[in-house]
């Protein structure tokens, strides 16, 4: 699947590669899938094509045109933007019973995308400005003063905002908020300005321009009562006065570089293979030649030469799983037990992991059959997922 | 003006560094939204993990995984 998926990528690039969460979900899961298949990483963010979140523009668009697009609400009254609660509200013609098939929700968004340019075309046009990491950082250079949105605790917020510095560690931007007066903050001496930015209630934010930020003007934040009453003139003060003070910038981009490097250092250095695709950086030039050749090979006993040149520790580990999945007599008796055994401790493991291990599947099955009022599809779907937990069970339970 | 791909990932499992994908599907459209291509792909499970049970009724991905003739990796 994954050299059929990038023959499609590598046809349709470069484009804005777009999703809904796919920011928080679908460019990771993709990333990793390709980092663990040692294919090119970051095809969908570079070579001239960008990622975008339909999820955040909808949030957006909902906060500044409410009848753009129809939501239910949650409990604390929040607008709830499921695709699946979303699709049969708007789209009262989609078939509910293939909602969360992968085709089904691409045609779910592709009617919001519409939906979305109907009813809240400006929001729509701004969000194509930053789907690249320079226009972005262009638009919040150039915009002395712009409006932003986060979200937290279930609910889109717009804030007023100014482009402050970057972060001295991560490189992102950071932007001041300027519903706080930065007069007392610009006064502060370092340690007093490292401890002010440790604190809750954060008049410093980062504006991470691979995220698809959505960046929009002014205008929009003047809409809510918070800006309406501290009103633009003021706003202007305060963003001038923290143009003209570029040292506070300076310093507040080394002071949060030197927070991020404590708690870099408190963390475990003994991060797994799968989690260290972002904390271990990208692949030595050389690797990617030597991947490129592992995938143009079609013969797994070259493949498995070849990736005996891999220089990078992470890409050995993930070839040689590679070569057990697709090929394992392809791998020593020595090489194949070892990872055999491997795998069977790690899924038959009864600790709290963060994979998904045999005990923990059936015990998730056992909940679910125990459903009040299961209805019988349910139940012989999980039948026949358990029937299949248990191929796996006898198969690595052979390793003890 | 830059066309947009739309896609969406179905996984085996919630954890993006352990689970893995058993669907995939792409729309390309047009600025203007008109769609040129799509494609829809599904594949076995990779083995040596384990699906995640609710995972899998969530998206009704089980009979596909287990029925697909294309591996992960191909």
């Amino acid at each position: 699947m994954m050299k059929q998926l990038h023959q499609y990528i590598k046809k349709w690039s470069p484009c804005i590669w777009t999703g809904w969460n796919s920011i928080g979900f679908d460019f990771v899961m993709l990333q990793k899938e390709n980092y663990k298949s040692l294919l090119p990483i970051y095809i969908t963010n570079t070579q001239g094509s960008e990622h975008s979140d339909f999820l955040q523009v909808a949030r957006t668009s909902k906060l500044f045109f409410p009848d753009c697009i129809k939501t239910v609400l949650s409990d604390k009254g929040n607008a709830i933007f499921k695709l699946d609660s979303l699709g049969p509200l708007n789209f009262p013609d989609l078939d509910t019973k293939k909602f969360h098939t992968a085709i089904q929700d691409c045609e779910t968004l592709l009617r919001v995308m519409k939906k979305l340019k109907q009813g809240a075309g400006e929001i729509f046009e701004s969000s194509k400005l930053t789907t690249s990491k320079f226009s972005t950082k262009e638009i919040i250079k150039k915009e002395k003063i712009f409006t932003t949105i986060f979200y937290f605790y279930g609910k889109s917020r717009a804030f007023a905002a100014t482009y402050l510095t970057d972060h001295s560690a991560y490189k992102w931007p950071m932007i001041f908020c300027l519903e706080n007066d930065p007069k007392d903050l610009i006064k502060l001496d370092y340690n007093s300005l490292k401890e002010s930015l440790q604190k809750p209630g954060k008049w410093v934010r980062a504006l991470p321009l691979n995220k698809h930020p959505q960046i929009l003007p002014v205008k929009f934040a003047l809409q809510t009562d918070l800006y309406k009453t501290i009103g633009m003139k003021v706003l202007l003060e305060r963003a001038n006065l923290i143009h003209s003070n570029k040292e506070f910038g300076e310093k507040v981009g080394l002071a949060l570089g030197e927070i991020a490097d404590e708690k870099y250092k408190k963390q475990n250095d003994l991060l797994s293979p799968e989690d260290s695709l972002y904390a271990k950086g990208f692949p030595p030039p050389e690797d990617l030649q030597t991947m490129k050749n592992f995938h143009e090979s079609n013969d797994w006993t070259q493949k498995n030469e070849i990736l005996s040149k891999i220089k990078d520790e992470r890409f050995f580990y993930f070839g040689k799983r590679l070569i057990y999945q697709n090929s394992p007599k392809t791998l020593s008796a020595e090489e194949y037990k070892k990872i055999y055994s491997n795998i069977a401790e790690k899924i038959l493991s009864t600790e709290e992991v963060r994979w998904t291990t045999i005990p923990m599947a059936e015990s998730l099955i056992d909940n679910i059959r125990n459903e009040k009022d299961i209805s019988d599809d349910k139940l012989n779907y999980m039948n026949k997922v358990d029937e299949y937990i248990q191929q796996i069970r006898v198969f690595y339970e052979k390793a003890s | 003006m830059k066309n947009f791909g739309i896609i969406d990932i179905e996984s085996q499992g919630a954890s993006t560094s352990y689970a893995s994908i058993i669907s995939i599907a792409g729309i390309l459209v047009s600025p203007e939204l008109e769609e040129l291509d799509r494609f829809e792909l599904y594949c076995r499970n990779k083995p040596g993990y384990v699906p995640d049970p609710y995972s899998l009724w969530i998206n009704k991905g089980f009979d596909k995984m287990i029925g697909s003739n294309l591996s992960h990796f191909e």
